[in-house]
């Protein structure tokens, strides 16, 4: 390949980037979903700059369960520690646990989905067949049984890749209970790509069955990936919420769901502390709802069919 | 799939709002409690079967129903008695005679005699030593072991005679049943699958009717009540497991009295006119217990069980920052295994208490060897280990729940003098399974923040010590042969003089030796609406012990 092919390549990806770009944010919720988004992200990128070092039971100063004042500009909980503190530090656990539960999930789906489409036949079948029994168990309540039997496994001690167990626990779990519906996917696509020519070229070329799925395949998988990989976020803050709301979160980390739980054991609703309540639970909203927005814009832009209609 | 979607989500608008319909009905229908003069109850409760013999969790209703022989509340108030109307024992000690109600009845119209009690009593006896022992629920045979004969000498006289001088038939908490529905169950059938179904036939004012497990529980009056039918129409009593919905109950006139009120609530509902609310000592104790067995059930270190280190971390517990914090003052800080209420018992050891220093701690720690020799911040066990601490809390089952912040407080403690703790939250099912004894398949935990809550009795005050309840009451595994000997004396003790000074050397032993720390005593926070009924008590509005003021409880 000569200079010249090389740099118009890169810049028919940039044309193509930018025009990509372009339709994506043509998208007003697109743009809202961004927004909210890089808004959150910051948040959990920098905490303690913020709001400071997270407030503990022991560091805790203010008044318990006061309402928004100049001081405490969410209200404090029924310990006495600022709402805004905790929402913005349970920002960074809510995320981390969202989004590698669904990178756990979109590496599985892929793998069964393209696994599945290209080999057809017995792969296919025996594939699909685990797919459907993790799409007919609801997913929620199998993680439901399978955290806590986790937990006792594992135990709590020390530290998985620099998290703490019980919420390495729950990112497996998440991750594993909510890959079928991509898996689904992918597999139809990759029924239709491995019929077109250049599969059969690649083929002929002497290419390996692995290296026409990772080379050719996967490559043009990627628009369905990043449009379903941002509805698995939001279902993933959905069942971290649930899961946390229930007692399974780790009460010394405040994820958004722990949050909920703690206020909803405390009495928050009926003494009308809608603060240590509301403030959570808009934060699930709104992440969950840029998460879709995003989800839907991206799914527009890929798909052909939608594009053509005005 | 995006219009499924839409459509499940239409569908789950239509159940929200069906379900919302027989509530607002429902609470129309109960803002008539002056009207139907039903009285509404509401606790965090789960019993599970009507069957006294099989289950600790279903005090409530069953108490509104059985009476026990004596019990705690006839002791403290002359007003409340049980199924005898008088007792006293002879000078020998061991004699004691118990006159039962001349001419009770069942609620079935059936006499109610001595000797359903002696039945009672000899059906569980009956069962010592068989493979269905009746030692599973409430009515056990705990204690029975030192009864010699349990005797009606007519309708109206039992007589219990002990082998050894002990309190146990004033103080034992069987509920007394009728002879005539009992006496074809078989011990199997009673320690499990009986689960006597409503409507039940019992001496107390209020017969459980009607029981939904995990809903509600209605009773109507029984109308051969030894002093008159109760003058209201009857109760229902409803299960929760959460605060919140107590709390609304209350405020919107739903419910008539609500027991489990967080602190937040409790003050909530303070400020509202049409609401009292109350708060009363009980026999609860908050503790932390470490895992204090070797061998097989053992924690992840050696270090507990070296009471060193258990004192040593004993300084690092604030107990009046607990109750101050966790509990918004609405409890006492824990010292020993005594509960104020014991008054008889209670000491606050203030020559031998431990104070909350956590530089004195580390300096403990520090002087038994427990060292952070590498400089990361934690300290290692003598073996070289990372000290690293798991935590088990759960609300016992019957128990007052404590707030999850005092175990983050504790947590936050230990983490300052170097030893990391990770929090494990379970329900009431699996924390009674992880806290069985390890031959039952408990045990692997390292701390444990649980509650106990017993009668203020010495026998039940020390058997969080006691290695024949290792598993049950005592949390800890712990055994210690002098302990077990002072409880074994006290047990045999009838004077109080004599008994006080027992207790108290058992209680010092434990405190030094610390394989508990008592966190705190919680108080009991209710609240009751003042239109509809009068009569309620003026220091605890409902008994914790018995079925008052349901005996008397009158509409405006």
């Amino acid at each position: 390949m000569s200079e010249g092919t090389v740099q118009s390549l890169s810049r028919i990806r940039a044309r193509a980037i930018k025009g990509f770009l372009r339709q994506l944010l043509g998208h007003g919720g697109a743009q809202l979903g961004l927004v909210c988004l890089v808004f959150f992200v910051a948040v959990a990128a920098m905490p303690n700059i913020l709001v400071g070092p997270l407030q503990t039971a022991i560091t805790a100063t203010g008044d318990f369960l006061a309402p928004p004042s100049g001081q405490h500009l969410l209200g404090t909980d029924d310990v006495g520690r600022d709402v805004l503190n905790l929402v913005a530090h349970g920002a960074r656990i809510s995320l981390t646990i969202a989004l590698l539960a669904t990178v756990i999930s979109l590496i599985v789906g892929t793998i069964v989905g393209i696994t599945a489409g290209y080999f057809g036949g017995w792969v296919d079948v025996w594939l699909m067949r685990l797919t459907d029994f993790f799409f007919v168990v609801p997913s929620f309540v199998l993680a439901l049984v399978i955290t806590p039997v986790v937990l006792e496994v594992m135990g709590r001690g020390g530290e998985i890749l620099g998290f703490r167990p019980s919420l390495f626990v729950i990112i497996v779990v998440i991750g594993l209970t909510s890959w079928a519906f991509i898996a689904r996917v992918i597999r139809s696509q990759t029924l239709s790509l491995k019929e077109r020519t250049f599969v059969d070229r690649a083929r002929i070329a002497g290419s390996s069955d692995t290296s026409i799925m990772v080379r050719h395949i996967l490559p043009n998988l990627v628009p369905q990936i990043a449009a379903n990989g941002a509805l698995v976020v939001a279902n993933a803050i959905y069942i971290e919420t649930s899961l946390s709301f229930l007692g399974l979160g780790d009460p010394l980390q405040p994820s958004w769901g722990t949050l909920l739980s703690l206020a909803q054991r405390a009495g928050a609703a009926s003494v009308g502390a809608w603060w240590y309540l509301g403030a959570p639970g808009i934060c699930v909203l709104m992440v969950s709802l840029a998460f879709v927005l995003i989800g839907n814009a991206l799914d527009d832009t890929f798909n052909p069919r939608r594009r053509v209609i005005p | 799939m995006y219009n499924w979607q839409l459509s499940r989500r239409a569908a789950l608008k239509a159940m929200l709002l069906g379900s919302t319909a027989p509530w607002i009905l429902n609470s129309r229908a109960a803002a008539s409690s002056c009207v139907d003069h039903i009285v509404r109850l509401a606790a965090i409760a789960a019993p599970d079967t009507m069957n006294p013999f099989a289950t600790w969790g279903s005090f409530w209703p069953l108490v509104f129903t059985y009476d026990y022989l004596v019990g705690v509340d006839a002791q403290r108030n002359p007003d409340r008695s049980g199924f005898a109307k008088e007792w006293s024992v002879a000078d020998d000690n061991l004699t004691w005679t118990f006159k039962i109600w001349p001419g009770m009845k069942w609620s079935d119209g059936q006499p109610a005699t001595a000797k359903d009690a002696a039945f009672t009593y000899n059906y569980l006896r009956g069962s010592i030593g068989k493979p269905d022992e009746l030692n599973v629920g409430v009515n056990n045979t705990d204690g029975l072991e030192n009864v010699d004969s349990i005797t009606a000498v007519d309708d109206e006289t039992l007589q219990i005679v002990t082998k050894l001088p002990t309190r146990w038939p004033i103080n034992n908490f069987t509920a007394i049943v009728p002879e005539h529905i009992w006496k074809d169950i078989s011990y199997a059938d009673a320690r499990s699958a009986f689960r006597n179904d409503p409507p039940l036939v019992g001496t107390g004012p209020m017969v459980v009717s009607e029981f939904q497990q995990g809903q509600f529980a209605r009773l109507s009056p029984n109308p051969y009540f030894r002093t008159g039918q109760p003058k209201t129409a009857g109760m229902v009593f409803r299960f929760f497991n959460t605060a919140d919905p107590i709390a609304q109950g209350l405020k919107s006139g739903d419910l008539d009295y609500g027991l489990s009120l967080t602190a937040a609530q409790w003050e909530d509902l303070s400020k509202d006119p049409a609401i009292v609310v109350g708060e009363s000592r009980v026999e609860q104790r908050n503790y932390l217990a470490f895992n204090t067995i070797s061998g097989e059930g053992m924690g992840s270190t050696k270090a507990l069980q070296d009471s060193a280190f258990r004192d040593a971390i004993g300084y690092a517990i604030d107990q009046q920052a607990i109750v101050d914090r966790a509990l918004r003052g609405h409890a006492d800080p824990g010292v020993g295994l005594v509960m104020p209420t014991a008054t008889d018992y209670f000491s606050d050891l203030s020559d031998i208490k431990r104070h909350f220093d956590l530089a004195e701690a580390a300096r403990r720690l520090d002087a038994a060897g427990y060292l952070d020799t590498n400089g990361d911040g934690v300290r290692e066990d003598k073996e070289g280990k990372r000290i690293q601490l798991e935590l088990i809390t759960g609300n016992a089952s019957g128990a007052l729940e404590m707030p999850i912040s005092a175990v983050q407080l504790i947590a936050g403690w230990l983490g300052e003098i170097g030893i990391p703790v990770s929090v494990t939250q379970l329900d009431s099912g699996a924390l009674n399974a992880r806290m069985a004894a390890p031959a039952n398949g408990g045990g692997g935990w390292d701390l444990l923040v649980s509650a106990s809550w017993l009668t203020p009795f010495p026998h039940d005050i020390l058997s969080l010590g006691s290695s024949k309840l290792i598993g049950t009451s005592n949390a800890a595994y712990w055994s210690n042969d002098k302990f077990d000997e002072l409880l074994s004396q006290t047990d045999a003790t009838i004077d109080l003089k004599k008994s006080q000074e027992l207790v108290d050397q058992a209680v010092r032993l434990i405190y030094t030796e610390a394989p508990y720390i008592m966190l705190c005593y919680p108080l009991v926070l209710e609240g009751r609406r003042t239109e509809c009924f009068e009569g309620w008590g003026t220091k605890d509005m409902m008994s914790m012990f018995s079925y008052f003021p349901f005996d008397r409880l009158r509409p405006i």
